[in-house]
């Protein structure tokens, strides 16, 4: 590179004006070219590079200059150094032509340079810069070889070109593009735009203006279509493309040029398909006629916009021979389009059906399609046609058939009369049933009057509304009707006549509709004859009657009363005696009161009363009295008498019942409720209320899973469900509920079934217990339970390890130095050492005794405990001389610790001997029993016995005793009370000093 | 019986620590003893050694900081060293169910009930005579 960087330098110095021109920053390369060998050229990196080489191999040879150059413009390369040698100060070396890349395709370069020459001034090498003009504006480009090539190709095509000077306006045009709008390019001169302008179509001027504007500030090319006069008057459509083709120096546009081109025809016919494929569609929107097209060669389908409406599919839908088919109603209707297209495919043939479809959205309707093969070289290659839905008149017209045939038959075979009246009220046309009715024949009746065949009474009565009817006042009357059959007997009728109207209101004629009703009102006549009788006999079957006669005075009884009353068959009251059998006051009041009435008034009268027979038998009866009044009179005074006395008392019994069970009901302490099988309360009694604070009527709109406490809704819910399901009669549950106010109640809450005799279910009856105060107590208990364990803990743990160190540090000390046991205060020491071991391992016993006894609890026989208790004690009984007597059923079995109730009974025993009196002989008797729920145990001997009324509180306190017994620790009875009561039970004890002492246990029964 | 070479002692009262370690020496149990006061210390301690230094037996205290005896028992459990070793829980504690608790580890040889005296030493002595350790 060197050689030629020098050589260059060297250059630019002779050449810097040229070069100055330039500038550094427009080279894209540096060459070389030797003119005696032109083969021996050189290019710089950027050039290279430019050209798509890699730079290295290729620099250390020369090469040859000329095949860098496409070969058609070696001819002009060679021309300007020719033209450059000739005159070298004037014309400056300077060409453009095309490079080829390596990759293949042309660059166009502006190589620019001059001649140096040898010592001797010949010219030895042409050297100079490169300029890749793609790269820079393409106005710069004066190709003219490509300028000749585009001339041609303008004039085969009939392009014209055109291009102006937007500063100055002046404007040039080929002679095609003058031609195009009629004019030679002389009668358009002086050319300018605005010439161009005035013979643009007004109404495209704007768009144009604005595109030549767009192209100004955007630097692109511009395409627009508008109309341009022509010289004869008629409008030219003009495609126009333009681009810039030249900037001024300050970069701003100055040169736009162009291209027109003719495509009047090309917009003519697509305005005149466009005019008619609007006015297709429009007029097939408006008939719903749809076409669809099968191009049977891309297999493509199209189908119109109708045709998708009446396929119910959308815009989007892309049909296919096979979707065109499944939506035609499978069966007939497809198999039928499916051979003619098939036939249709063979040779050219227009069909014609009308079909069911399914569409989309499953609607079923007709349409009409019509079908048309195309052929091309005898080979079928379109299919179209077009689509109608004709559903709507297809089923109208179906309707209609149908309607006419239903009438046609209703009209003939209808059990009732039917019969078409005209204007002027004579019979149209009648149906069977009507003929029959009257017994005259369909033409008989053409020739008669309506007043012919009418029962006269029912004509004159319906003479006004049906003259109305006719008269156009009303349009239909309906009418009980009786006419008379032509063989003379009444036909008793339900009519009914309406007018038909035609589609202008006009009245055409009347239909007169006949029911016979003749059978269904003779049997009404007849039973109303025999109502009144028949309840009669039904009202006296079981009962006896009595009359009055009202002249006489006197009551005529039935066998049956007098049979009640207990008087002879000749018994003949006057009204007096009858009054002496029925009970004084109220009941006898009653009576004279109301035979008066119905003697006076008429006034029938049904009392339920208390009579007492002549053989003394007091008892409910049933008086009727009716009372047949004519005129203001009495003309008869009659009724009936019955025996009700079972069912009055039974009733009066039930009455008092219920109130009983009412009342226990709503005083009951517990709360109580009906429910019904719904679960729902029908009723609450008052303790209900006061549990749960809300109102009967509050708690009717409530329901029990409202007021239960959330955590023992699913409890509940469950019990509840198997309750509703019949899986179970009743069950009982403790759980919370919510109080009126908030607060949580617990409850004891049993439900239970009420059934029938048939073991249906009735209703449910809910009790529920307020046992708040009880839960809070053994909330109570379990906390304080739960503190006996921390204590118990803090005992077993804490306490001990330190006293079990002093133990062993007084162990060690006493083995380490014998002497020290001498010592008064170490022999104390160790005694308190001791104690307080003993202390805390009681105190952990009785902790123990209450944490963890509900753990252990199992049936105990109490024989065979009591037995082996006395057992143990054998020997110190026999030291003592007692005497131990046991009077105890096998059988009895308690609910236990087994550990307790030994260590119970032997500190029972053990007491018993330990305190016994030194003035008797020991006497210990052990008895058991049962007492409620409870099973004692008693312990009872002839001891010296304890001060109740001193030591009664302190009895079983820890470390209490009440003897000066040396063996006395006063830690037994303590445990003993705290072991019974963690099982259960309880210690009573009866004592009388220098007598003896009786220590009754009570445990729990094995099976509570 | 074998001689016993090293007693472990985990338990965190000083005084118990001083009195156990006096009877031990004094009525010829052993007298190496080393002493841990919570059962991590005791864990990291005595689990990464060999067969030769492993304690032959090991007293353990239930209530202590850091690491109880409960813990240390879990983990001790799951050592594969359990068997190489003789365990008693010494501890003060007179609650039955700890007491019951402690002796369902298979670890746990005897559960014994402080304090520790020379006849609780010499019972186990004789209960220790003929065993291979």
């Amino acid at each position: 590179m060197s050689s030629l960087q020098i050589e260059f330098e060297e250059w630019i110095e002779n050449e810097s004006t040229f070069f100055n021109l330039m500038g550094q920053d427009v080279l894209d390369g540096l060459w070389f070219w030797d003119l005696k060998n032109p083969k021996n050229g050189l290019l710089n990196d950027a050039f290279w590079q430019l050209l798509g080489y890699d730079t290295a191999p290729l620099q250390q040879d020369s090469f040859d200059w000329f095949s860098l150059i496409d070969q058609e413009n070696l001819l002009f390369i060679i021309e300007a150094y020719n033209n450059h040698l000739a005159n070298p100060k004037q014309v400056p070396f300077d060409v453009e032509v095309a490079c080829r890349h390596r990759i293949g395709y042309s660059l166009i370069i502006n190589f620019r340079g001059a001649i140096a020459y040898d010592e001797l001034g010949n010219p030895n090498r042409l050297m100079g810069i490169a300029i890749h003009l793609d790269k820079y504006r393409k106005t710069k480009k004066q190709n003219a070889l490509k300028k000749d090539r585009y001339i041609d190709v303008i004039e085969g095509v009939k392009l014209g070109i055109w291009g102006g000077n937007i500063n100055t306006g002046e404007a040039f045009c080929n002679d095609i593009w003058a031609e195009m709008i009629g004019y030679s390019l002389a009668e358009l001169e002086p050319m300018t735009s605005q010439v161009f302008y005035n013979l643009v179509h007004p109404e495209d001027k704007e768009e144009l203006i604005l595109s030549i504007d767009k192209l100004l500030k955007n630097e692109g090319t511009y395409e627009v279509e508008f109309r341009m006069r022509h010289k004869k008057g008629h409008w030219v459509w003009i495609f126009c493309r333009g681009e810039i083709t030249a900037y001024d120096n300050q970069g701003k546009p100055e040169m736009v040029s162009g291209m027109h081109y003719d495509i009047t025809e090309k917009k003519a016919n697509e305005e005149l398909v466009l005019k008619y494929k609007d006015l297709l569609e429009r007029s097939n929107e408006a008939a719903k006629i749809g076409h669809w097209e099968i191009d049977l060669q891309n297999e493509s389908v199209l189908w119109s916009k109708v045709t998708r409406e009446i396929y119910e599919v959308s815009e989007d839908f892309i049909p296919t021979i096979e979707s065109g088919l499944q939506f035609i109603v499978e069966g007939e209707n497809r198999d039928r389009i499916v051979s003619l297209m098939e036939k249709a495919a063979q040779s050219p043939m227009e069909f014609k059906e009308q079909i069911q479809i399914k569409s989309n959205n499953g609607t079923v309707k007709w349409i009409r399609l019509i079908g048309l093969s195309e052929f091309t070289n005898g080979q079928c290659v379109r299919f179209y046609g077009l689509i109608q839905d004709v559903d709507v008149i297809e089923n109208i017209q179906l309707k209609i058939r149908l309607r006419e045939e239903e009438f046609r038959q209703s009209f003939n075979h209808s059990a009732m009369g039917m019969a078409f009246i005209s204007l002027t009220n004579r019979l149209l046309q009648a149906n069977t049933s009507f003929c029959e009715m009257f017994g005259y024949t369909e033409a008989e009746m053409k020739n008669m009057e309506f007043s012919d065949i009418s029962h006269p009474k029912d004509f004159e009565a319906n003479k006004e509304p049906i003259s109305e009817l006719f008269s156009g006042k009303r349009s239909n009357l309906r009418y009980d009707y009786r006419y008379i059959h032509k063989n003379g007997s009444v036909v008793w009728t339900n009519s009914s006549i309406s007018a038909i109207h035609n589609q202008d209101g006009e009245v055409m004629h009347y239909v007169l509709q006949v029911l016979d009703i003749t059978e269904r009102k003779l049997n009404e006549l007849s039973l109303q004859h025999n109502a009144d009788l028949i309840s009669r006999i039904n009202d006296v079957a079981n009962i006896g009657i009595w009359e009055m006669d009202l002249a006489a005075g006197i009551s005529n009884w039935s066998p049956m009363i007098k049979q009640m009353a207990g008087v002879p068959e000749n018994y003949s009251p006057t009204l007096e005696d009858v009054y002496t059998f029925i009970k004084k006051g109220k009941h006898r009041g009653t009576i004279k009161k109301s035979i008066k009435l119905a003697l006076e008034e008429g006034i029938g009268f049904n009392h339920i009363i208390q009579v007492t027979s002549n053989t003394g038998r007091t008892f409910w009866s049933r008086i009727i009295g009716i009372s047949d009044f004519v005129d203001g009179k009495c003309r008869r005074f009659y009724g009936f008498f019955q025996d009700v006395d079972k069912e009055t008392v039974a009733l009066n019994e039930l009455a008092i019942k219920e109130e009983e069970l009412r009342l226990t009901f709503e005083h009951a302490h517990t709360g109580m409720g009906i429910l019904d099988l719904n679960g729902k309360l029908q009723r609450s009694n008052i303790s209900m209320t006061a549990i749960l604070g809300y109102s009967e009527e509050e708690m009717r709109n409530l329901s029990f899973f409202d007021i239960t406490h959330p955590e023992d809704l699913k409890k509940t819910e469950e019990l509840m469900s198997q309750l509703l399901g019949r899986e179970r009669d009743s069950y009982k549950l403790e759980k919370r509920y919510i109080h009126k106010n908030g607060h949580v109640i617990w409850a004891n809450v049993s439900l239970s079934a009420v059934k029938n005799e048939k073991g249906d279910f009735l209703h449910f009856v809910s009790q529920l217990e307020d046992i708040t105060d009880k839960k809070q107590m053994t909330d109570n208990l379990t906390e304080h339970n739960n503190r006996l364990v921390n204590f118990a803990h803090i005992v077993s743990h804490n306490l001990r390890s330190h006293t079990s160190n002093i133990s062993m540090l007084l162990d060690l000390a006493e083995e380490e130095e014998s002497i020290i046991v001498e010592n008064e205060y170490f022999k104390n020491i160790k005694i308190v050492s001791e104690n307080m071991n003993d202390t805390i391992c009681h105190l952990n016993e009785i902790v123990e005794i209450n944490s963890k006894v509900s753990t252990t609890l199992s049936s105990q026989n109490l024989l065979e405990n009591v037995r082996m208790a006395v057992k143990s004690i054998e020997s110190l009984a026999k030291q003592s001389g007692s005497t131990i007597e046991i009077n105890i059923n096998k059988d009895l079995n308690v609910f236990a610790v087994h550990a307790y109730l030994e260590s119970i009974l032997l500190n029972y025993l053990t007491n018993a001997i330990k305190y016994k009196s030194p003035d008797r002989k020991h006497h210990i008797l052990i008895t058991a029993g049962i007492e409620g729920a409870y099973v004692y145990l008693s312990v009872k001997d002839n001891g010296m016995g304890i001060d109740l009324e001193r030591y009664s509180a302190k009895l079983f306190g820890m470390y209490k005793t009440f003897h000066n017994h040396p063996d006395a620790r006063g830690v037994g009875l303590f445990i003993c009370k705290n072991q019974v009561e963690a099982m259960g039970g309880k210690i009573v004890v009866e004592s009388e000093v220098d007598k003896g002492a009786n220590f009754i246990t009570y445990f729990r029964h094995e099976n509570n | 019986m074998k001689i016993i070479r090293q007693v472990c002692i985990i338990d965190d009262d000083p005084i118990f620590v001083f009195g156990a370690k006096r009877m031990l020496t004094k009525n010829n149990f052993c007298s190496n003893i080393e002493v841990f006061t919570n059962g991590k210390d005791a864990l990291e301690n005595i689990l990464p050694r060999n067969d030769e230094s492993f304690p032959d037996i090991i007293f353990l205290d239930l209530n202590m900081p850091v690491m109880d005896g409960w813990e240390f028992l879990d983990e001790f459990s799951k050592s594969s060293k359990k068997c190489k070793v003789l365990l008693f829980v010494l501890s003060s504690s007179i609650d039955s169910v700890e007491v019951q608790t402690a002796k369902t580890y298979d670890v746990v040889f005897d559960f014994i009930e402080k304090p520790l005296s020379k006849d609780k030493i010499n019972l186990l002595k004789n209960k220790l005579e003929g065993r291979d350790l």
